[in-house]
């Protein structure tokens, strides 16, 4: 479907959705350069206090002002999904494809492992690496790449086999190119749709499984602020300043709902039937 | 597939850099070259890898899953005391999930192409969008507000079924608000789907009333493939119930699974890893069947 033909709240919807993930990446990038200070000094004077002109959003335990920390902590979000993400697709990705169009052997052993892995709750998984591993933000974004990639290869995997019986690939392969050529140049470029569909679908989740190992203290490890250790220091004084548990999951919630807006206009742009793989 | 799964699991440990025991002792721990060797051998870890993967594999079969190194006792016994707890918590989400899901998603099929539509799909986005660890803490807020004790101390159902029920319906209801969006999104695309096909206009034609097409013909077909989709989520739920359970306090798989990550407790983490793994595969192969028997068009092979 072309964009122009798309009914006009969706368009809206969609346009809305890059908005956040963009002003989203900008934050990511920018406040830690701006307000790294302001999120990690401490004020023993102005511990838990609740909105004000000097602290928009209060501060916390520390005295530390919340509106910094809030726009500090996209840093490790976007980092985490943005790098998880990249990885299962250049691994998932080209695995998918080249299987898919390959077929046979390869093919099957490929999906087998990828149903094992696929068998592992994601979040678990990534906690028993992290255990092992030791928490790090590297270590956390190679888990959860490796987690998202079965997803990948099974999407880039349906998309070549569609693409690999079309006709241009026909008259590519009757003009005499060769194999590599065909899946570089007419298989992988077609099979990009659903793949970006799926890149944007899987950042949300992505942005949702950081914050929640950053929430068990297995993430980022304070004072380094993200949302997910955020939230889980700002619960135990929610009783008295309850800003401190809000904010942080007012910011996850926007920032992954920018995402699954924009991964639903992808969708219905490239595949107007409206059907969606099994997550 | 479960095979896999144990070597899965098998191989995570094998990833610890250097030393697995150096690590489990930590750095305050001294001990003589001879203590090491001797707590290696007693541990197995002197042998090659392979012979260790066999005899993992054998123990596994057996149902033996290894000794926690911390508390000495049975993986097996500490898990299956957690269980209930998990598998409750997982099948109350599922329901509510499914109740909420199901009904929204339909009404949201039948709602046309206009503002309505829209919104119905909104909604569903927010409560994808929305953490549930975040929504749980939000409900623990808001009813201590409220001036409701929300963090009950948890009672096995047979014991006392309402002040469980007490103590679980909100860590339920974090749980199912993402599983009722992502439900009612399948549920839709499925019943639009329906709608659209042959057998439904000859339902209206024949001068059937809406009621009793969308009951008798529509939703019959529609809610065939949403079996599969809980199916998929349970492996979510699973993921999701670890972070729950740390929030609201409830002693089951994920605080063991948590505190055996925290405490470097190897055999823990991986029994707790493997069953959960193999969990999930049973509930895939217990939808299929599901599926076979309330679709007698499916034939499996």
């Amino acid at each position: 479907m072309q964009w122009r033909r798309m009914p006009r709240v969706r368009r809206w919807l969609t346009g809305a959705g890059a908005g956040v993930v963009a002003a989203c990446l900008l934050i990511a990038v920018l406040a830690p350069v701006l307000f790294w200070e302001r999120a990690l000094a401490m004020r023993t004077e102005a511990l838990l206090r609740g909105p004000s002109w000097d602290h928009p959003l209060g501060t916390d335990q520390f005295g530390r002002d919340l509106l910094s920390r809030v726009l500090v902590g996209a840093r490790p979000s976007m980092l985490v999904a943005f790098g998880a993400v990249g990885l299962a697709t250049l691994l998932g990705a080209t695995v998918g494809v080249a299987v898919g169009y390959a077929g046979g052997v390869a093919d099957h052993l490929v999906l087998r492992v990828a149903d094992v892995l696929f068998a592992f709750p994601g979040l678990l998984l990534a906690m028993a690496v992290m255990a092992v591993m030791g928490p790090s933000l590297g270590n956390l974004t190679a888990v959860l790449g490796l987690v998202y990639t079965p997803q990948f290869v099974r999407v880039a995997r349906a998309a070549a086999l569609t693409v690999r019986s079309e006709q241009y690939v026909e008259a590519a392969r009757a003009l005499g190119a060769s194999e590599l050529r065909i899946l570089a140049r007419h298989v992988a470029p077609n099979a990009m749709p659903p793949i970006l569909v799926q890149v944007s679908l899987s950042l949300s989740l992505a942005v949702l499984s950081e914050s929640a190992v950053s929430f068990l203290g297995l993430g980022v490890q304070p004072p380094v602020p993200s949302w997910g250790n955020m939230l889980s220091e700002g619960r135990r004084f929610m009783e008295v300043a309850p800003w401190n548990a809000v904010a942080p999951g007012v910011a996850m919630a926007v920032v992954v709902l920018g995402f699954n807006l924009l991964g639903d206009g992808l969708q219905e742009l490239f595949d107007p039937r409206g059907r969606r793989e099994v997550v | 597939m479960v095979w896999g799964a144990v070597t899965v699991v098998f191989l995570i440990i094998r990833l610890v850099p250097g030393d697995a025991l150096q690590l489990f002792l930590g750095t305050q721990v001294e001990m003589t070259p001879e203590q090491m060797k001797e707590l290696r051998r007693v541990f197995g870890l002197d042998r090659p890898v392979w012979e260790q993967y066999v005899e993992y594999l054998v123990r596994v079969a057996q149902g033996d899953l290894g000794v926690s190194l911390r508390t000495a006792r049975s993986v097996r016994e500490e898990i299956v005391s957690r269980l209930p707890v998990t598998a409750e918590l997982a099948v109350l989400a599922v329901l509510l999930g499914v109740g909420l899901g199901v009904p929204a998603g339909v009404v949201a099929a039948t709602s046309g192409k206009g503002w309505a539509a829209m919104m119905w799909s909104v909604m569903s986005l927010v409560g994808l969008s929305v953490p549930s660890f975040w929504l749980g803490t939000m409900l623990i807020l808001g009813s201590s507000r409220l001036g409701v004790r929300a963090l009950g101390t948890y009672v096995p159902p047979w014991e006392d079924p309402g002040r469980n029920l007490a103590a679980m319906l909100l860590p339920a209801v974090a749980l199912a608000v993402g599983l009722a969006a992502s439900l009612m999104r399948y549920v839709r695309a499925s019943v639009v789907e329906v709608l659209g096909r042959e057998y439904v206009r000859t339902a209206r034609a024949k001068g059937l009333g809406a009621g009793a097409v969308l009951g008798r013909h529509v939703l019959r077909n529609a809610l065939i493939p949403v079996v599969t989709v809980v199916g998929f989520q349970m492996g979510y739920l699973l993921g999701g119930a670890v972070v729950i359970e740390e929030v609201f306090g409830l002693p089951g798989m994920g605080r063991l699974v948590l505190s055996a990550v925290l405490q470097r407790d190897y055999p823990m983490l991986q029994g707790v890893v493997l069953v959960t793994a193999i969990l999930f595969v049973v509930v895939n192969l217990l939808t299929d069947v599901l599926y076979g028997w309330i679709d007698p068009r499916i034939r499996y092979d």
